[in-house]
């Protein structure tokens, strides 16, 4: 799986919501409806699925989908450097 | 004869709740150490030592100069800061060390001889005293770890209740509340109101309720206490050994312990054998366990490594800017880091909480980071009309890099945990 659809599958299962209803577009607050908590449990899931460390002062940066993947990626391909 | 308080490598045993103050500064009884220790010697300290980050901020709170650069041109009394026993009699020795246990009480040192070993490094200088004086042994005279201040708080309440030497109603006993016990085994001082319903009992020992202090109804009080100024006891009891505030919000059931001041507990719930730091919010609900199933001796966490208390009776260690939700559970000898956020998750949570770290769904997180808990930290302290300066800001800078090593080993296993789960 991409890091796009590992990212959309995170945030559905926290979220319970339907994946396809979430796009790299879709804006935490104001279209999946996440609250402080849910960032947490977003953040917790991505840290242990990727191997990560998201500091809370970046995820808050992300406000969307597409950003928070832009994130992990650029995470990643720190991890590999 | 000047006296200096100086604090040495025991801190480290009161840690986390010595992280954002030196160990003199924690309190039993009515005060802090250093403030009733040099009481019992009968010299107003004009100076101490402790940590270098921690140096201006002990200077602003307490008006001692922090770290003195000169020996000062007088005779000079160096006491242990984790002292919660001294004797004036100590002040009249000359060239004298205490030595409890290997570990120096005091150094009562002459004018020359403080001169002929000054060092700007207390450690050092504390070494040097050892090796020029002659040495007593002095008994009973230290705190060693943070429960020796809670479970010896009852006696120094009743101490201390002594030295200061006022009884009776200087604020208002309402009609409709009830002493028992003896009058003069209770103090209520002037701006201190006592509600209808209230029960104050003193038969095991004194109680003292300080200035601006309102116990509402519905509140028992048990001897020896200590309710320190502008305090709210919203209902609940308060049972004996308790020194809580200045400033606190206390309700439902508290035991045996020490609430250093402008922390709430409004709501219902039980701690007991405690020590509560600043700026602490605990949920509704939430409650410690003091006391294991099988009454065997209870073990924490000290310095990073469990360790065996010998005493069957020990609840949290909660440093400062911690908050709880609603119906948070600890665990018998759980300690919680400065600024951390326990939320509930009905069972009982991990018995070592590094500083800085939000435990939600009994994982260990990152949380909410360091920039936030301090923005949350200004808020809180701006409805109890204190601002945090820019000192205080800087320290805990400071605390989140000294923690930085425990969280991030203690964060990684709880996810490797997770991920073998």
């Amino acid at each position: 799986m991409s890091v796009e659809e590992r990212m959309i599958k995170i945030v559905s299962d926290v979220l319970g919501i339907d994946p396809e209803k979430i796009t790299l577009d879709s804006n935490f607050v104001e279209d999946l409806g996440v609250e402080s908590l849910d960032t947490v449990e977003i953040v917790a899931a991505a840290e242990v699925e990727f191997g990560i460390d998201i500091p809370m002062e970046d995820a808050e940066k992300n406000t969307t989908v597409g950003k928070a993947v832009e994130y992990i990626k650029n995470k990643l391909k720190e991890k590999e450097a | 004869m000047r006296l200096w308080i100086f604090e040495d490598e025991g801190w480290e045993n009161f840690s986390p709740l010595t992280l954002t103050r030196p160990v003199f500064r924690l309190k039993i009884g009515f005060w802090e150490m250093w403030q009733r220790s040099s009481r019992m010697i009968g010299i107003s300290p004009d100076a101490a030592f402790t940590r270098s980050y921690l140096q201006s901020l002990t200077a602003a709170k307490t008006g001692l100069t922090a770290n003195p650069e000169k020996p000062p041109n007088e005779d000079l009394l160096l006491l242990n800061g984790r002292a919660v026993r001294a004797e004036a009699s100590w002040a009249e020795e000359k060239d004298v060390v205490g030595i409890q246990e290997g570990q120096v009480v005091f150094a009562s040192l002459s004018q020359k001889t403080v001169e002929d070993i000054w060092s700007l490094e207390v450690g050092e200088l504390i070494s040097r005293a050892r090796d020029e004086c002659s040495q007593v042994e002095v008994q009973d005279a230290l705190a060693s770890y943070p429960w020796d201040l809670f479970l010896r708080n009852g006696e120094a309440i009743r101490g201390d209740f002594q030295t200061v030497g006022k009884s009776g109603i200087d604020g208002t006993l309402s009609q409709g509340s009830f002493i028992v016990g003896e009058k003069t085994d209770i103090y209520i001082a002037p701006g201190a109101r006592v509600d209808p319903t209230v029960v104050l009992d003193a038969t095991e020992g004194p109680i003292y309720i300080d200035e601006n202090v309102r116990i509402y109804p519905h509140t028992r009080v048990e001897g020896p206490s200590y309710i320190g100024p502008g305090t709210l006891i919203v209902g609940g009891k308060i049972r004996e050994g308790c020194s809580i505030g200045p400033v606190c919000r206390i309700g439902g059931e508290v035991e045996e312990s020490i609430f250093h001041g402008y922390s709430n507990k409004y709501h219902d719930g039980f701690i007991g054998h405690s020590y509560v730091g600043e700026w602490v919010n605990l949920g509704a609900l939430t409650t410690n366990s003091d006391l294991k199933n099988d009454y065997s001796t209870v073990k924490i966490y000290v310095n990073g490594r469990l360790t065996e208390t010998g005493e069957t009776k020990v609840g949290s260690l909660i440093a400062d800017h911690v908050k709880t939700g609603i119906g948070v559970l600890l665990n018998t000898g759980t300690v919680v880091g400065v600024g951390s956020v326990l939320m509930p998750s009905g069972e009982v949570l991990p018995k070592l909480v590094p500083s800085f770290v939000l435990v939600y769904k009994n994982r260990i997180l990152h949380g909410l980071g360091l920039e936030n808990t301090i923005q949350t930290a200004k808020t809180v302290m701006s409805r109890r009309k204190v601002v945090m300066t820019e000192e205080e800001a800087e320290m805990l800078r400071k605390v989140y890099q000294l923690t930085s090593e425990e969280r991030e080993t203690l964060i990684r296993k709880d996810r490797r945990k997770r991920r073998l789960g």
